[in-house]
């Protein structure tokens, strides 16, 4: 039962054939295969750097009803990459601004948009209807939670995820015999050995390359076509243009969709939650604290764990440069007899950092709370931001 | 014989920048695993849990067919084989 009840008639119009000419030429799709895009309910969750090519491209392939699920808005620092947005977008939701530009793309198309966080409360509501689900998240929690919904739902769910040069693409559809998420990813890292986008960096046309590779298997399960990724999980190596294929199976096991699954287990990460707890507790001080012992002629020894690169954009003066990767091999090169203050962007690879010091066994190791970025906003205007 | 460990970009930092790491004499999985880990210390709190084994986050490729944790210690590994190690990403 679709949830968007559209008296459209899947017939095309003379106009809808001429726009989609190009590929209704193809023996592969044909009308048939148009009219099956043009009745075809697809849920994309993540409008972000792979939503952005997933739903432009189809868009303009033809399919009849898209549904968007994001609850964030754009930021100056998605333009590289999250090619739906402009500048004129920014502050905006990004849902609607994508199903603005989406309707402007093609007036053909019906947008659904859902200003939300799918979480285990609300992903079964939310994909209910659709034919097939794309997972554009950039996190952890949501990929499980979509993985569970549509192993449960019986609904494709067509994946990538990227960071830095790397994507993996796949789809997961337990419902025609292939793996799910979980078969190949039981669970997900510990806290603090997952960096994100944000804290690792991404080349901005990555998600181009992976999210178009996404739309082109979402168009391939609608026409029932070729071969779809279902049972391989694609790899992609920007720095060396590299594609890999790796078999995937079904895990018997999986609790996600194994013979013994509980279709009662709560979707999602619930049992991951606790990990945090047994973190090392680390001291935090914020940027008018560290600017007060600077000019009282006290400062901690700065550690600087961002990557030579973000280093040059901007740094806080007289701070010792060591990559967080790299912390655990120089840390003999560090002082035991001095407090130590450790500084990333913003204060998250920084928490890491202290705690590894602290387990290291350095004493007096705290963070900067906001790292350069705040020190840049509220102590020192002069430097860059990004 | 020799077999080959292919390491993500991810764990390369901890394993002096090497994206392949060849082994010799090494029968099972298990003790190509451990001889990595001998090489390069920094790699083990990435790649195995305090009790040894393979963080569920890390899939096991050899020659590029995925094996589950309860295969490892009857993986037997020939002259020429592949080992891929890659781990899962979120990054959207």
């Amino acid at each position: 039962m679709n949830k968007i009840a559209r008296d459209i008639s899947p017939a095309l119009t003379a106009e809808e054939t001429r726009r989609y000419g190009r590929q209704l030429v193809l023996d592969q799709i044909g009308p048939d295969g148009q009219e099956k895009l043009k009745s075809a309910h697809v849920l994309v969750i993540g409008s972000g750097g792979l939503g952005s090519p997933v739903l432009l491209y189809l868009a303009a392939a033809g399919i009849g009803h898209l549904g968007i699920v994001d609850f964030d808005i754009v930021d100056i620092t998605n333009l590289h990459r999250q090619v739906l947005f402009g500048d004129a977008d920014l502050d905006c939701s990004k849902a609607r601004s994508a199903a603005a530009r989406l309707q402007a793309q093609n007036p053909h198309l019906a947008v659904t948009t859902h200003e939300i966080r799918i979480d285990a409360e609300n992903a079964e509501e939310l994909i209910s209807g659709y034919d097939v689900v794309v997972d554009a998240t950039d996190n952890f929690a949501a990929r499980y939670v979509i993985n569970d919904a549509c192993v449960r739902a019986g609904i494709p769910n067509v994946s990538a995820s990227i960071l830095r040069f790397d994507a993996q693409i796949a789809v997961f559809d337990p419902a025609r015999g292939g793996p799910c998420y979980r078969c190949v990813f039981p669970a997900p890292p510990p806290a603090g050995l997952a960096p994100s986008c944000a804290e690792a960096g991404v080349v901005g046309v990555l998600p181009g390359i992976a999210g178009t590779l996404q739309a082109n298997e979402v168009i391939k399960l609608i026409c029932e076509i070729g071969t779809p990724l279902i049972g391989r999980l694609l790899s992609f190596d920007a720095l060396e243009t590299r594609f890999r294929n790796f078999e995937i199976a079904r895990n018997p096991g999986c609790v996600a969709c194994g013979a013994k699954a509980d279709p009662n287990r709560p979707l999602g990460l619930a049992e991951a939650e606790p990990a945090c707890a047994f973190e090392t507790p680390v001291a935090e001080i914020s940027v008018e604290k560290l600017a007060a012992a600077i000019a009282e002629g006290t400062p901690p020894f700065l550690l600087d764990v961002r990557g030579a690169a973000e280093r040059e954009i901007a740094r806080i003066a007289g701070s010792k440069g060591i990559a967080l990767d790299l912390l655990e091999a120089e840390a003999d090169s560090l002082p035991r007899d001095q407090p130590i203050l450790c500084i990333c962007h913003k204060g998250a690879r920084s928490l890491k950092a202290a705690r590894a010091l602290t387990e290291l066994g350095f004493t007096g190791v705290a963070s900067l709370t906001g790292g350069v970025d705040a020190w840049a906003e509220r102590i020192d205007p002069s430097l860059k931001r990004y | 014989m020799s077999i080959v460990i292919e390491l993500p970009t991810t764990l390369r930092p901890f394993a002096s920048g090497e994206a392949q790491v060849a082994l010799n004499d090494h029968a099972s999985f298990n003790e190509a695993l451990d001889s990595l880990i001998a090489r390069h210390p920094r790699l083990k709190s990435r790649l195995v849990t305090g009790s040894g084994t393979v963080y569920d986050f890390v899939s096991v490729f050899v020659n590029d067919r995925r094996v589950g944790p309860d295969e490892f210690p009857e993986i037997t590994l020939g002259d020429g084989d592949v080992v891929t190690l890659v781990p899962a990403m979120a990054g959207g």
